[in-house]
C-alpha cells in the first residue's frame, strides 16, 4: 500500500503528465486510426498505383532497364535509390533527387517490374492526398524533425502518464471488485472507474504502441548514428577513391547482392552519394522472408566498378529495436482481424484520454487532501461535501 | 495487506495475455495471427461485458 505521501505525489505525476500530453495524444489516436487501414483506404480512392494487367508469370525486365526508364524520364535528377514492396512483387519504386547526396526527393516513381512502364509519377509538389494529411500531421505536424521529436516527447509523457495511472490504480480499486463500474452513482464516480477499467484492461497495449511510437520518432537520429558509424565504418577504406561517375549494373548488384545472403529478398537498394550508401558503393538493404526476419534489414556493401560484394555486416541492437518498432505500432503484422483490434484498441485509447480530462474538470472542484482522505476512510469517491469535509487531526 | 490482494490479478493476467497477443503474431504467421486475433480480442471483451453489466455495488 502507498503511503499517503507518496499517493500524493504519484497523482501529481499522472495528473501533469497526462495533461500536457492528452491534446496531443487525442490528435495521434485520431489520425492513426485511418492510417491504420493506409493500405486498404488508398486502394480503394485509388491513389495507390496497381501493375499493368499481365499473365501470370509474365518475366521481370531487369532492373538496369527500369533504372534507364526512370533516368530517360527526368534527365536532371539523380537516382538515390530503388524499393520494393513485400505486397507488390511487380511494381518497383525509383526515388531520384536533384543531386545524388539531395536530403529531399524530388521525383519517386512507380514502374511496372515487367514493361518498365511509369504508372505513377510524385514530386513534392503534388496536390496532397487526405491520407498525406493525416500521415504528416501523426508524423511531425508540418513541422519537420522537430514536430517529430516534439511527439516523441508527448509521447514518453503520455509512458510516465501510464506508468503512474497503474500505480495510482491500486488504492483507488481497494474496495471495488475488478470492473466495477457504479452506473448509479454521481457521475464522476461512474467515470473514473470506466478510466480506471478501460485504462487497465489496456495498459500493456497502451505502453507497446506508446513506447513504439516515441521510438520511431528517433529514426532519423538513430539512422543518422548508424550512417555516421557502423555504415562510416565499412565504406572508409574506400573513401579516396576516385569518382568515376559510372556505375555497374544495378541487376548485377542486387543478384551479388542476394547471392550473398542467401533465403533473403531485397528491400531497397540504395546509389552511390546519399546518407544510406557510400560514396562509391551501392548498399543493397536485404530482409528474411519469415515474419520476424522480414522486419528486419541487413546491409550489403557493394563495387559500383564490378558489382561485386565487399563487405556485410548485421544492424546494431538499437537499430533493431527501431526496425521491430515499426510493426508493433502500426500494428500491420497479422492481417485485417488485427488491424480492427488495433482500430478497436485505439477508440479505447480515446475514452480513457477523454474520460481523464472530464475527471481532471470536475475534480477541480474537490481538494486533493479531501479526496485522499476518502480513500484513507474507505469512503466511495464521491461528491458529497460530507465526506469532503472531513478533518483530520494532522490537518493544521 | 490482503486487502491489496485482489487488485492485481485480473490487470497481470491481461498484461500477459495483451503481451503473448503482440509477440505471437510477430513470431510466426498462420496460427500465430490467430493466437494474436484471440488474445487482443480479450481486454476489448472484459472492457465490453464489465462497462455493459448492470452494477451491483
Amino acid at each position: 500500500m502507498l503511503s499517503t505521501s507518496s499517493l500524493k505525489r504519484w497523482l501529481f505525476v499522472h495528473k501533469w503528465t497526462s495533461l500536457i500530453c492528452t491534446v496531443f495524444l487525442l490528435m495521434l489516436c485520431i489520425t492513426g486510426l485511418p492510417l491504420i487501414f493506409t493500405h486498404e483506404i488508398e486502394h480503394a480512392l485509388g491513389d495507390h498505383p496497381e501493375p499493368l494487367d499481365l499473365p501470370t508469370g509474365t518475366a521481370r525486365t531487369s532492373l538496369d532497364t527500369i533504372v534507364a526508364r526512370a533516368e530517360a524520364a527526368s534527365p536532371d535528377a539523380v537516382v538515390q535509390f530503388v524499393s520494393t514492396d513485400p505486397d507488390e512483387a511487380n511494381l518497383w519504386y525509383v526515388g531520384m533527387g536533384e543531386t545524388a547526396d539531395a536530403v529531399e526527393v524530388s521525383v519517386f516513381y512507380t514502374l511496372d517490374a515487367r514493361t518498365a512502364d511509369i504508372l505513377d509519377t510524385w514530386t513534392p509538389n503534388d496536390d496532397k492526398t487526405l491520407m498525406d494529411i493525416i500521415f504528416r500531421l501523426h508524423y511531425d505536424m508540418f513541422a519537420g524533425l522537430p514536430g517529430t521529436l516534439f511527439l516523441g516527447a508527448m509521447g514518453l509523457l503520455f509512458v510516465v502518464a501510464l506508468v503512474s495511472g497503474v500505480v495510482v490504480y491500486a488504492p483507488f480499486m481497494q474496495k471495488l471488485r475488478f470492473g466495477t463500474v457504479r452506473k448509479h452513482k454521481a457521475n464522476r464516480a461512474k467515470w473514473l472507474d470506466l478510466h480506471n477499467l478501460l485504462g487497465i484492461a489496456t495498459a500493456l497495449w497502451l505502453l507497446v504502441v506508446g513506447a513504439t511510437g516515441v521510438i520511431n520518432t528517433l529514426a532519423i537520429p538513430i539512422y543518422g548514428l548508424w550512417q555516421q558509424t557502423e555504415l562510416a565504418d565499412m565504406t572508409r577504406p574506400y573513401r579516396n577513391d576516385a569518382a568515376t561517375g559510372e556505375f555497374s549494373s544495378a541487376e548485377q548488384a542486387v543478384a551479388a547482392a542476394l547471392a550473398h545472403a542467401p533465403g533473403m529478398e531485397l528491400s531497397f537498394l540504395s546509389f552511390p552519394g546519399n546518407d544510406f550508401s557510400g560514396p562509391h558503393h551501392y548498399v543493397a538493404y536485404v530482409r528474411g522472408t519469415e515474419p520476424f526476419s522480414s522486419r528486419l534489414l541487413q546491409p550489403i556493401l557493394i563495387d559500383t566498378t564490378n558489382s561485386h560484394v565487399i563487405d556485410s555486416r548485421e544492424m546494431p541492437l538499437y537499430a533493431k529495436v527501431l526496425l521491430l518498432s515499426q510493426p508493433l505500432h502500426f500494428g500491420d503484422y497479422g492481417g485485417m482481424p488485427l488491424k480492427i483490434l488495433w482500430a478497436l484498441l485505439t477508440c479505447v485509447a480515446i475514452v480513457v484520454l477523454g474520460s481523464g480530462v472530464y475527471l481532471w474538470l470536475q475534480k477541480r472542484k474537490i481538494p486533493l487532501d479531501a479526496r485522499l482522505r476518502a480513500l484513507q476512510f474507505g469512503a466511495e469517491e464521491t461528491n458529497s461535501p460530507s465526506v469532503v469535509y472531513v478533518r483530520l487531526p494532522e490537518d493544521s | 495487506m490482503s486487502r491489496d490482494v485482489r487488485v492485481w490479478p485480473m490487470p497481470v493476467l491481461l498484461g500477459c495475455v495483451s503481451t503473448l497477443g503482440l509477440a505471437s503474431a510477430l513470431l510466426a504467421d498462420g496460427w500465430a495471427d490467430a493466437v494474436s486475433w484471440i488474445t487482443l480480442t480479450v481486454p476489448v471483451l472484459v472492457i465490453f461485458w464489465y462497462s455493459l453489466k448492470r452494477s451491483t455495488d
